[in-house]
């Protein structure tokens, strides 16, 4: 369903020249997919995500969506079909705003500009959409966000991201701020709510057990190539020492 | 006791436009110069209305109007042509100046033979507590709408804005333009309470609006129940006050911009002190 079609991707290099990451990539992600993406720094995982998101611009070639096509669409109107969460937990949330006026925006999302009230959605409806998360954000539906902890953030972000059903959802390295309890809460989190709402997943992450145990496709990137892409079969005889040596050999 | 009931009475009014700066300056974090060119329009655009024989609500009407025109181009030249904000602000302001003069034709336009507003038999003070009123609640009820959270939400993290899937310029240009539209009718208010338009009546208008906002936001913001609006309704009041009683300890009229200036960086300081010793009780 979400389909790159042989893109390139140059980079202006001041030092004359310039630095070409991707060349003819294609990569076919199928509906309701959990892919993992790994790769060492400056291989071009974030930039896919850029690309798709379109936050960056291809040089060459296009993404589709279904029958859309991506590739044409301006950032803000391929948000309001693709949701992203950061690395960064304050990016996705307003800080001076409560967690109950931050899930209401999310809730509004693609209605928003509008002169009905914003915060009309019933108190059980937002303590439903919180009610698996350990990390209590229920007790804190009228805290202002700046007030909570980066893992509560995220938690936050990432119910946002997900509430009003997008088709596709990019995670960017979202567990790497956190501490390894916190990092894991978010990821069960993650697993429960994409498995909830089949939504196409993409995560970029650097922990390797993450990218092993989650999901059901595994895809290791190297200098803006696909130098391993693995089924779910596949994917559970890999042990975290074949990829480490695949680290080892791609450097 | 008279001399009182003018200086609140001229807060009021003044605290439209300090309301219409809140917009841009607190809650999408724009210093907007160009309200310093929109409030002299409004005495400029209710001038030419009551010169015209037209009623004073209908052009008090026509200002809010040029005031949103006027906050529509400052808007433009930031979020299309990406000129910064302080200089979209400061090239609209200019321009302004000009067209105001164009408008009125001459640089001070006495209204006192005109049928305004303020010369129905009503105390200034009750009118000017109504129209506040109106324009209070009418913001408060707008912030709750969608769209209004939309416009907090863009000074507060654009970034999660366009992840909602909406393009902030727009946004922008929409928060410019009822900033700029409330300065204008402020400014048109004001010239039917003085009873007179004059083309240089703006000047100061942002740096009055920050101190007013500054010196509320400092005395206030820990009490709970007063809505941000109300902070800085008071908070124009008490500066009109303390500019009151600068007079009364001799001060010339030509000193207000020296003592403008003295509030905005005694507040800023103060508030400097407060963060690092709450910063400091946090830390431990």
């Amino acid at each position: 369903m979400l389909k790159i079609k042989s893109i390139s991707k140059s980079f202006y290099n001041p030092y004359g020249g310039e630095n070409k990451l991707f060349n003819n990539l294609s990569l076919d992600i199928k509906k309701g997919d959990f892919v993992s993406i790994i790769g060492s720094n400056g291989t071009g995982k974030s930039t896919l995500l850029n690309i798709i998101s379109g936050v960056l611009k291809e040089s060459k070639g296009e993404v589709l969506l279904g029958n859309k096509k991506l590739t044409s669409l301006p950032e803000h109107k391929r948000t309001q079909i693709i949701s992203r969460v950061f690395q960064n937990p304050s990016l996705g949330t307003c800080p001076t705003m409560t967690v109950r006026e931050n899930l209401s925006l999310a809730l509004n999302k693609n209605k928003l500009l509008n002169l009905k009230g914003c915060l009309r959605h019933k108190k059980e409806t937002l303590e439903d959409l919180l009610k698996n998360i350990s990390l209590d954000l229920n007790k804190y539906l009228d805290v202002k966000v700046k007030y909570l902890s980066g893992g509560q953030r995220q938690a936050l972000s990432l119910v946002m991201a997900t509430v009003s059903e997008p088709e596709v959802l990019l995670l960017d390295e979202h567990t790497a701020a956190l501490d390894p309890k916190t990092s894991n809460e978010i990821m069960e989190l993650t697993k429960d709510i994409v498995k909830k709402k089949e939504i196409t997943t993409l995560m970029v992450t650097h922990n390797l057990r993450h990218a092993l145990n989650y999901g059901n496709r595994l895809i290791m990137l190297h200098k803006g190539k696909i130098i391993l892409d693995a089924n779910r079969k596949e994917k559970k005889e890999i042990t975290i020492e074949n990829i480490l040596k695949k680290f080892e050999y791609a450097v | 006791m008279e001399v009182l009931e003018g200086v609140i009475t001229q807060s009021l009014i003044l605290g439209i436009m300090v309301l219409g700066i809140y917009i841009s300056y607190r809650i999408l974090d724009f210093p907007d110069l160009s309200v310093d060119g929109s409030f002299a329009l409004g005495g400029a655009v209710i001038a030419i209305s009551l010169k015209y024989g037209i009623s004073p609500v209908v052009g008090s009407l026509f200002s809010l109007i040029a005031g949103m025109l006027a906050g529509l181009f400052t808007g433009i030249l930031h979020v299309k042509l990406k000129v910064s904000n302080l200089l979209s602000g400061i090239l609209v302001m200019l321009a302004l100046y000009s067209i105001n003069l164009r408008i009125m034709g001459r640089a001070n336009i006495p209204l006192f033979n005109e049928k305004h507003l303020f010369k129905i038999d009503i105390s200034p003070l009750i009118i000017s507590i109504s129209i506040i009123l109106i324009m209070k609640i009418l913001i408060d009820k707008f912030f709750q709408t969608g769209i209004g959270y939309t416009l907090k939400a863009v000074g507060d993290n654009p970034q999660m804005v366009k992840s909602l899937g909406i393009e902030i310029g727009k946004i922008k240009i929409l928060g410019l333009m009822l900033s700029n539209g409330l300065v204008c009718f402020s400014g048109n208010i004001m010239a039917q309470y003085q009873g007179f338009s004059d083309v240089s009546m703006g000047i100061g208008s942002l740096i009055l609006g920050i101190a007013s906002i500054v010196i509320g936001k400092s005395l206030f913001e820990r009490i709970n129940f007063l809505k941000e609006t109300s902070v800085i309704i008071i908070g124009t009041i008490l500066y009109q006050i303390v500019i009151l009683l600068a007079f009364n300890l001799g001060l010339k009229a030509t000193d207000i911009k020296f003592i403008t200036s003295f509030v905005i960086i005694l507040f800023f300081t103060i508030d400097k002190f407060k963060s690092q010793i709450t910063s400091r009780q946090v830390s431990l």
